[in-house]
């Protein structure tokens, strides 16, 4: 955990990791695991009217997609047999169905798809893969798509797996690339990565841009503001702007299934033990996250706490049974004994929150109104809309308020209440 | 089935800086220290009591007011032995204990408490406390008064901001400053609040805070500077020697204490950058001119409480958060 400087006068500067030196870090690979869930987005209400049930047999790279009226799915990334159907409720109170997959013998594949799939294929068969690549908004007729922005870079402290892949799948990415402007049509693609790794992107068939390492630059909306010369406004996403942001994973995926003609299974993902040593591990999407720590021997214990995600933004989870997801890009542990308090004081209105905040947002009185509910205020008067989503608020905090948690509670409230006013 | 093992679930981030309030405070009367030193050097023993009395007090009635009051209790936070220490320097030696823990009770009950603590209030508590205490008591409070029996230095005794402030009256100002040398009152050689004379010591404890970020540079040097060019127009426009040198308004008096440890406090003053120029600025201007126009001899207290009020308006002043949206636009 990096400390306050002794010279507080100096702004924190948290920069995000570089990736290791490939050539004498092998990759290590999680072995297979005997099961793998999928969650897919959807609350599991009825048993009867499900396409999907339970016994089912499901070859690698099939659909999953139990709900009739809906076109999300998962993809199931081995053969066998569905042993499970569960309800699902994410940190956010989004539900999903959880559907567990145990592989059998046979490891039968889907039909190989072809080499130049179409947009329809592709948004029918890759969101679930690595990266989770999403193109609705591409065949949405309401949203007009004009520029794609592909991250090569982590979004978290520590984590440095889609580092990892622009440096390994250069060729892959460089396919990719091209596979995605061919079928959205989009011409302008604009791929961000760190200085160092501008050299590995040079096949790449778009405009690179350098993002600045330190913390939160990379974040979409800050390379938005500082990389196209866009800023979104608060309250509106990149959609809304006509920008659809992918992660580099997520193009390197497509690539690669455009030689072999299979969905890609695997992803990269940043493993940190409790020293805050990270190692880069490749994994199939689906593994329950104990088969993942059990790689490197991390023990988890009751009071210690098992993060999904980075330091600064990762969703603290309550099981090792949970899967690996396309988005996970790291797995975090943390040692009870290690574990930053917070409080609930008072803000003393020190005024390092406003002087960290990359959105410049006047956190200090923010946090005042949140804290005794008022969300409409806070938006409105307060620009809790323009917030980037970083942490750092809460990181440099004297008073320990979670102020992040506020700000995300205030965010969630107010989407729930938008729908109802419309 | 194994044990369902129980994790910490909480909200990002999951790292700390490891900064906390009572740090602050810590590190605030660590810097006062030096000064607070040279005080009682120069006061002997009966500064030391008054030093001891305010802070017990202060921390006495801190939690007797969070029991009272039902309140967890905020004594940990190091803020109310800081708010007894500077009221302690801001104070003179003879000082009677009745009247010191009387201070430090309207400090912490006006000053903080009945704003709902720490954070919520919009003055100064030192500065409340002072206020209060120095217009019932004046005598108590005047340092020439306070020290003429007791004591008896190797140096002018004459309270210096007093002594220039009857001089100015009389066109003279100048040459009752001449008679204080900036080294003298550098290195203490004048009368004054405890904690107020060593000048050297208050700008190393000053210096020391700014560079671990504790206090807000931008409010405290434009607090110097609005004093320094305040003095320097009434020097360089007023009549020819009526009035005393910038050198000297910032040696003397609260100018110094008031710079580093009385606009250090947090809640009362502003936190962005425009306002904390304005802040600092107007609490020096209109220090000079209640020193050279007004009817205090020194300004300081009253300067800061003003602009305490003003505070919240000021600190609207704001940059544009990241894509906000413009009404009516
Ligand atoms: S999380 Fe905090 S610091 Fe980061 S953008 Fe939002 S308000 Fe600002
Ligand atoms: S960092 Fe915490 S205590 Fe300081 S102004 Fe921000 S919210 Fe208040």
């Amino acid at each position: 955990m990096k400390r306050r400087s002794f010279f507080g006068l100096v702004k924190p500067r948290l920069s995000y990791s570089a990736p290791p030196d490939l050539s004498s870090l092998p990759l290590e690979e999680v072995p297979a695991s005997r099961t793998a869930t999928f969650f897919v987005p959807g609350a599991l209400e009825s048993k009867e009217l499900l396409t999907l049930k339970v016994g089912d047999i499901v070859k690698a790279g099939q659909r999953l997609a139990p709900f009739a009226a809906s076109d999300d799915y998962a993809v199931s990334t081995l053969a066998g047999k569905v042993t499970a159907m569960e309800p699902y409720t994410d940190a956010n109170a989004n539900n999903f169905t959880a559907i567990m997959v145990e592989a059998d013998a046979q490891k039968e594949w889907v039909d190989a798809l072809d080499e130049n799939p179409d947009l329809a294929t592709v948004a029918a068969n890759f969101q679930n893969g690595p990266g989770a690549l999403c193109l609705k908004p591409v065949l949405d007729p309401e949203v007009n798509i004009n520029t794609i922005l592909i991250l090569g870079m982590d979004q978290d402290l520590l984590v440095t797996a889609v580092q990892h892949v622009v440096k390994s799948r250069t060729k892959e990415l460089a396919k990719g690339v091209k596979a995605l402007k061919r079928i959205t049509k989009v011409s302008k693609v604009i791929l961000a990565a760190p200085s160092y790794l501008v050299d590995a992107v040079k096949n790449c068939d778009c405009e690179v841009k350098e993002v600045d390492t330190v913390y939160p630059n990379a974040t979409p909306k800050l390379v938005m503001h500082k990389l196209l010369g866009i800023t979104v406004p608060a309250g509106k996403d990149l959609i809304d702007m006509g920008v659809l942001c992918v992660s580099a994973e997520a193009v390197a995926a497509l690539g690669e299934s455009c030689t072999t003609g299979k969905a890609c299974t695997d992803k990269i993902l940043t493993l940190i033990n409790k020293d805050e040593e990270a190692v880069n591990v490749k994994v199939r999407i689906g593994t329950p996250i104990k088969d993942v720590l059990a790689l490197k021997s991390i023990m988890v214990n009751s009071g210690d706490r098992l993060i999904l995600g980075g330091p600064m933004t990762g969703v603290a989870t309550y099981s090792v049974d949970l899967p690996v997801q396309p988005d996970t890009d790291a797995i975090m542990v943390q040692d009870a004994d290690n574990l930053s308090e917070i409080e609930d004081a008072a803000c003393i209105n020190c005024g390092e929150c406003v002087q960290v905040c990359p959105a410049k947002i006047p956190v200090n009185v923010l946090v005042r109104f949140l804290e005794n509910k008022l969300y409409v205020e806070g938006a409105e008067r307060f620009d809790l809309l323009s917030c980037v989503d970083c942490g750092l608020c809460s990181y440099v905090c004297p008073a320990r308020i979670p102020i992040y948690q506020y700000i995300g509670l205030a965010k969630h409230e107010l989407s729930r209440m938008a729908p109802e006013a419309e | 089935m194994e044990t369902k093992k129980k994790f910490v679930v909480s909200h990002a981030p999951h790292w700390h800086n490891g900064n906390r309030v009572s740090r602050k405070s810590y590190n605030m009367m660590l810097a006062a220290l030096p000064a607070v030193a040279i005080g009682i050097h120069q006061y002997g023993a009966l500064a030391l009591g008054v030093v001891c009395i305010a802070m017990a007090s202060a921390m006495a009635w801190e939690l007797i007011l969070d029991l009272l009051m039902k309140r967890p209790s905020s004594i940990g936070d190091g803020t109310a032995a800081l708010t007894g220490l500077i009221l302690a320097m801001l104070m003179p030696p003879t000082l009677p204990w009745w009247a010191v823990i009387t201070t430090t009770f309207v400090a912490i009950l006006i000053g903080k408490m009945i704003f709902g603590g720490l954070g919520g209030n919009p003055f100064n508590p030192v500065l409340v406390g002072y206020a209060v205490a120095n217009l019932s008591w004046k005598g108590l409070f005047d340092f020439d008064a306070a020290l003429a029996g007791g004591y008896t230095f190797g140096f002018d005794m004459a309270y210096p901001l007093t002594a220039v402030k009857t001089a100015v009256a009389n066109g003279a100002g100048a040459e009752a400053a001449a008679n204080f040398s900036a080294s003298a009152l550098l290195m203490g050689q004048q009368t004054g609040g405890i904690g107020a004379i060593f000048g050297l010591g208050l700008i190393i404890g000053g210096l020391y805070l700014i560079i671990r970020g504790y206090i807000r540079w931008e409010i405290c040097l434009s607090f110097v500077a609005g004093i320094f060019v305040t003095a320097y127009l009434f020097k360089a426009f007023g009549p020819e020697g009526a009035y005393a040198d910038p050198s000297f308004h910032l040696l003397t008096g609260f100018t110094l204490i008031g710079a580093f440890f009385l606009m250090g406090e947090d809640s009362s003053t502003p936190v962005n950058l425009i306002p904390m120029l304005i802040f600092g600025a107007g609490a020096g201007v209109l220090t000079m001119l209640m020193r050279n126009i007004g009817a205090y001899a020194d300004g300081v207290v009253y300067a800061i409480l003003l602009m305490n009020i003003l505070n919240p308006l000021l600190d609207m002043i704001r940059p544009g958060a990241l894509g906000k949206v413009v009404e009516n636009a």
